[in-house]
């Protein structure tokens, strides 16, 4: 019968009740309370079976006996447990050493956390980039720690974040000139790439295969795409051999610039200040804002007119 | 609103007759004419000004601007012609250059000697008629900005008079009576022909019978009349007019030789040509009258490549000079032409009698009997490019470079592409031909070379700059390695900050 | 006329005397004379020593092996020591105090909630007629709740969240907004419950099997200890519900409570004047809006919920338990048909 296993919360309804009013209530009366509060049960509570009488305890088997199913998480109903759960260990680690000293962002150790994938992957739930980037931020900051000061806890922890392998280990090798004397140079402009051979040479000048004349119609194209050069009073000094690909004509030529700014670097590194001054071996990172719905262009809006 | 009820006594007002009040369009007021006539006969209240104009369905809603009226220049249109003379216009001079200091001129010895390269020769004044005669100027060369027309004495150039010298029986090693066929192509600005009218200018200096087409696609772009040679087979065309025009050009140009030479051939053709005239009279038959002007050609090419006279004709034969031709712009020679045949079909220009006279002088061993130059130049500047030339003038490179054509390397045409064969059959022979064909490439001026023209700008007060090795050879890469249109291009270029800083 | 008026004037004031007079002695759980410094008393023996990293550093000076953790740790007993310099401020307050350390239920007075500024509601314009029971008057435009009324309410939301703690019931804290976190999950530390501080997923409860479906369960014993053997078992359970949900925000979490409410799963709010009281079960009267008072609610019925959990525990020890447990047998069978899992099971 129902009326058997009263509810918990119907329970807890009850002794309210008793300690609140002096008079207890029949018996009878709170069995048919009971009945018509009954409309569900818990769900951590078994189906009502019928009574039977309480048999001999056995401690051994009593902690055997399972009891309840229970979320194993506190942030089970937020929908992704887990990463809740690493996020407020890490609160709680970072608030706990507040106090200890930290080093510039620039002398912290490099860590390579994971990336969005990978993390997903570890914690096994959707979790958006917004979210994450705010764990990276309290790893950051944990990180920053003095490196020698850093309580051993921290440190498990935030090795437990880190990607497998080690990116950072792989330092890179800083470009020169090949054993052939070609420096290899790369520019981007606008949608243009340019890739460019420099070799001491007598000034001659091949791009795509084509004479300078052939590949740039424009006087003022021909001298902005030799200007690394040019600026540098380098023209008779070296060949270049160019390659360049997509674009425009003023976008291949400022390619050009960049790329040839960037190989001549190689060869005289000495010529930095000059091209920096000069706007050669300065990337322009400017590209076509995207068109809008609702506008003629990018920014453009229609006409309005009054009627 | 005015009501209807009359509101002290509230009674409610009769309204007016519809027939005494004014027909109006303001919105009918009934009232009694006691409380409210001035109402009905005031004039009707004016519509406020933006609310006048009426909108009209489906009428555009986007900015509505007025349009700009043409302007009207007023006067009358230009004379027919009289733009295109405006367009060719040739200006050969500058009053405002600065005229050079002990600038050199083009003569049968500086034109050999390799002191002066790179440096800048004027044309000898009295030849610039026999040079504008025969259309060796073309209007974008860039003439006008200097005081007088002049050129560099280059490389290709001094070769080209050694060759000449050669030619004229002159010099160490003469070769006279000898044939040199030469094509002439680079890229665009090259000075391929300027190169042309160095060696025109040559010939004048020499003494030679100077022929020249200054532009080979008047022949085949269908301007001028053309008709069908009687029982030829397969069928040509002559070209009266352009024939009589050539003769005109020749004529100016060579005035002076043509006059000195006497009809020495027979011309069964020509009734009314006396045994005694020159060969300028020769050619003035042609151009008085087009119908005949093709056989007077004839007549002409025959007499002036004579070795000996003809029976009967010894008594003032004189030796005939060598001869230069020079044809600009190749490649249109080698497409169809614009003319039609009978059946509504397309031309071949080689099916043109002028022109297949002119290429079959690229063929045959000796066409030039008395010796002389052949350069056909090809032009970047409006080029129909078909595939079968480009692919005959690899083959010539490749021969000139030494690779024989059953090697693999030895350029062909690509499967299926539609290379026009008889272009390259006619190419084919000239190579193998007595004297045979070469390739000649411009490419750019030297550094040197280069130093001496910017220094030609400079001292005509062109350019305001410092000239050293660094700024011509900045010059030098920027004009693609000396192309010489380009340099031409940097050193017209007025600097408007040169002249402050100077 | 005059006397009319002037029994009406002042039989108005003296019913409200007579009225706030028993309410004050009833709800003030402490002695009336220094009613504060008891509270403050009674809440600093109760304080814990926080975890600190410098006192740890201290102890772990001798072990100190890098001369930089050596040279920071031997500065702190110097820093300690001026620390205690100079004069000590008796009664402060410290914000962090609701949250490290939240009153139990019995403590709480009327006191405690003025400080809190529980009393404040909305602007009158904005209330909701359905709370005019909760309301003491106005001031300044401002409806002020009555804090008798409030603490009633409180200990009653109390109540209940013992007496469902120790019945092994799931109680879920939601607390939405900035600034509520540390409190929302300070409470279910304390009372062994759930915390929501972000979004509340629409759905999570009528829809559980795709929104928490991925989540983890356990099975465990009447002692809170995880027993693993049952593990396989939990393979295609419903998602659970929760069996009690306190929410301290209800105005921002309608579609929290209407789930509630579909499922038949009692809600504890908080109600401010603005809000519709309706939708909860279990309201308790109080301004939302001051994170003080949120803090200080959730923290009570963290305290609560603790309070429970301990007798639970207790009961277990002793063998006994206040809820059906769920039997081994049932664990196998198929939870949806009740059948078992082969399928040829018998009906229960």
């Amino acid at each position: 019968m129902a009326w058997h296993k009263p509810t918990s919360l119907a329970q807890a309804m009850q002794s309210l009740r008793l300690t609140s009013t002096l008079t207890k209530p029949s018996s009878q009366a709170s069995r048919t309370t009971l009945n018509t509060l009954r409309t569900r049960t818990y769900a951590t509570e078994a189906e009502s079976v019928p009574a039977a009488a309480a048999p001999e305890i056995n401690f051994g088997a009593f902690s055997q006996k399972p009891a309840r199913i229970i979320p194993s998480s506190p942030s089970y109903f937020s929908g992704s447990p887990r990463f809740i759960d690493h996020v407020l260990q890490l609160e709680a680690l970072q608030a706990k050493h507040a106090s200890l000293p930290t080093v510039a962002t620039s002398e912290a150790p490099r860590m390579a956390w994971f990336k969005l994938a990978q993390f997903r992957d570890f914690v096994g739930e959707p979790v958006p980039m917004k979210k994450y980037k705010s764990l990276v931020k309290i790893l950051q900051r944990l990180n920053r720690i003095q490196p020698d000061m850093v309580p051993v806890e921290v440190r498990d922890t935030l090795a437990a974040f880190l990607r497998p392998g080690n990116p950072y280990a792989v330092e890179n090798v800083p470009r020169t000139v090949d054993e052939n004397g070609r420096a290899r140079g790369k520019g981007k402009r606008k949608e243009s790439s340019a890739v460019v051979q420099l070799v001491e040479g007598e000034g001659e000048v091949l791009v795509n295969g084509k004479s300078l004349v052939e590949a740039f119609k424009r006087v003022h194209d021909r001298e902005s795409a030799l200007w690394a050069l040019r600026c540098t009073q380098r023209l008779d000094k070296y060949n270049a051999w160019i390659t360049v690909r997509g674009g425009g004509v003023t976008g291949q030529a400022e390619a050009i610039t960049l790329a040839l700014g960037r190989a001549l670097l190689l060869h005289e590194p000495g010529l930095k200040p000059i091209l920096r001054k000069a706007g050669a071996i300065t990337v322009d990172a400017r590209r076509v804002e995207r068109k809008k719905p609702g506008h003629v262009k990018a920014r453009k809006m229609p006409t309005w007119v009054k009627r | 609103m005015a009501s209807s009820w009359c509101w002290n006594c509230l009674s409610r007002l009769r309204p007016t007759p519809r027939a005494l009040l004014p027909p109006s369009a303001t919105p009918r007021i009934s009232s009694a004419p006691f409380h409210s006539t001035a109402v009905h006969y005031a004039q009707p209240a004016k519509k406020k000004g933006n609310s006048l104009t009426v909108v009209k369905h489906r009428q555009s809603t986007s900015l509505r601007r007025k349009k700009k009226k043409v302007a009207d220049r007023g006067g009358r249109p230009p004379a027919v012609g009289e733009r295109k003379a405006l367009r060719k216009r040739i200006v050969l001079s500058n009053p405002n250059a600065l005229e050079i200091e002990g600038m050199l001129e083009l003569s049968p010895e500086t034109m050999v000697d390799s002191r002066l390269r790179g440096t800048v020769l004027g044309l000898p004044v009295p030849m610039i008629d026999q040079l504008r005669a025969v259309q060796a100027f073309k209007p974008k060369q860039g003439w006008s900005i200097f005081r007088r027309p002049g050129t560099v004495l280059r490389r290709d150039t001094i070769e080209m008079g050694r060759l000449f010298e050669q030619i004229s029986g002159e010099g160490d090693d003469a070769q006279k009576g000898k044939v040199v066929k030469k094509i002439v192509t680079g890229m665009k600005g090259s000075g391929k022909t300027v190169h042309l009218l160095q060696a025109m200018a040559m010939g004048f200096l020499k003494k030679w019978a100077v022929v020249t087409i200054p532009d080979a696609r008047d022949l085949v772009s269908g301007d001028t009349a053309y008709a069908a040679i009687e029982g030829s087979n397969p069928v040509q065309y002559v070209q009266p007019s352009a024939t009589s025009a050539l003769l005109t050009r020749t004529v100016d140009a060579n005035r002076e030789l043509l006059a000195s030479l006497k009809v020495s051939q027979n011309h069964p053709a020509l009734k009314m040509l006396k045994p005694s005239s020159t060969l300028e009279d020769l050619a003035k038959l042609g151009f008085s009258d087009p119908a005949v002007s093709w056989k007077v050609f004839q007549a002409l090419w025959a007499e002036l490549t004579a070795t000996a006279p003809a029976a009967g004709l010894e008594k003032d034969f004189q030796p005939r000079p060598p001869m230069l031709v020079a044809v600009d712009g190749l490649a249109h020679w080698m497409v169809e032409s614009a003319y039609r045949s009978a059946d509504y079909k397309p031309i071949h220009a080689h099916d043109l009698a002028f022109v297949n006279h002119f290429l079959s002088l690229l063929k045959d061993g000796d066409s030039l009997k008395n010796g002389g130059l052949l350069l056909y130049a090809t032009s970047s500047s409006n080029n129909p490019n078909p595939l079968a030339l480009k692919i005959a003038l690899d083959r010539l490179a490749a021969r000139q470079a030494g690779i024989s054509d059953s090697s693999p390397e030895y350029p062909q045409p690509e499967a299926y592409s539609k290379a026009d064969p008889r272009v390259l059959d006619l190419l084919q022979a000239a190579e193998k031909a007595a004297s045979p064909l070469e390739l000649q490439t411009l490419s750019g001026l030297t550094r040197d070379e280069a130093r001496g023209f910017m220094e030609y700008f400079a001292r005509s007060g062109l350019l305001r700059e410092i000239i050293n090795d660094q700024w011509v050879s900045e010059k030098w890469s920027l004009s693609g390695g000396g192309i010489i249109g380009e340099l031409e291009k940097l050193g017209r270029r007025v600097r408007a900050t040169a002249s402050a800083s100077k | 006329m005059i006397i009319r008026k002037l029994c009406m004037r002042q039989g108005r004031q003296l019913l409200a005397l007579s009225r706030r007079a028993p309410v004050s002695s009833r709800f003030q759980s402490t002695l009336p004379e220094t009613p504060v410094e008891t509270l403050q008393a009674s809440i600093r023996d109760e304080i814990s020593r926080p975890e600190n990293p410098l006192l740890e550093m201290v102890q772990a000076q001798y072990e100190a092996s890098t001369p930089a953790q050596q040279e920071f740790t031997s500065d702190e007993p110097h820093r300690s020591n001026f620390k205690k310099l100079g004069t000590t401020v008796k009664s402060s307050y410290d914000p962090e105090d609701v949250i490290r350390n939240p009153p139990k239920p019995s403590q709480i007075s009327l006191e405690m909630l003025l400080a809190a500024g529980t009393h404040l509601g909305h602007s009158t314009s904005r209330w909701n007629p359905q709370n005019s029971r909760y309301i003491f008057g106005i001031r300044e435009g401002v409806h002020i709740i009555s804090l008798d009324v409030t603490a009633a309410h409180l200990r009653r939301a109390a109540k209940v969240v013992e007496e469902v703690a120790a019945r092994g019931g799931l109680i879920l804290f939601a607390g939405t907004r900035k600034g509520q976190k540390r409190a929302v999950v300070k409470a279910a530390s304390l009372a062994k419950g759930y915390h929501i501080f972000e979004r509340w997923i629409p759905g999570s409860l009528t829809n559980g099997e795709q929104i928490l479906g991925h989540c983890e369960t356990k099975v465990v014993n009447a002692l809170d200890e995880e027993l693993p053997n049952f593990k396989a078992d939990l393979a295609d359970r419903p998602s659970l519900k929760p069996d009690l949900v306190v929410c301290l925000n209800p105005l921002e979490n309608v579609v929290l409570l209407h789930e509630c409410g579909l499922n038949n799963v009692p809600t504890i709010g908080v109600i401010d004047t603005d809000a519709d009281p309706t939708r909860v079960t279990y309201p308790i009267p109080s301004n939302d809006d001051s994170l003080r008072a949120t803090c200080l609610i959730a923290g009570i019925l963290g305290r609560a919920g603790e309070a429970g959990q301990v007798r639970r525990l207790k009961m277990a020890q002793e063998g006994r338990t206040s809820y059906t447990p769920i039997t081994a047998q049932e664990l196998r069978l198929d939870p949806f048909t009740g059948m078992a899992p082969g399928g040829e099971g018998q009906k229960k």
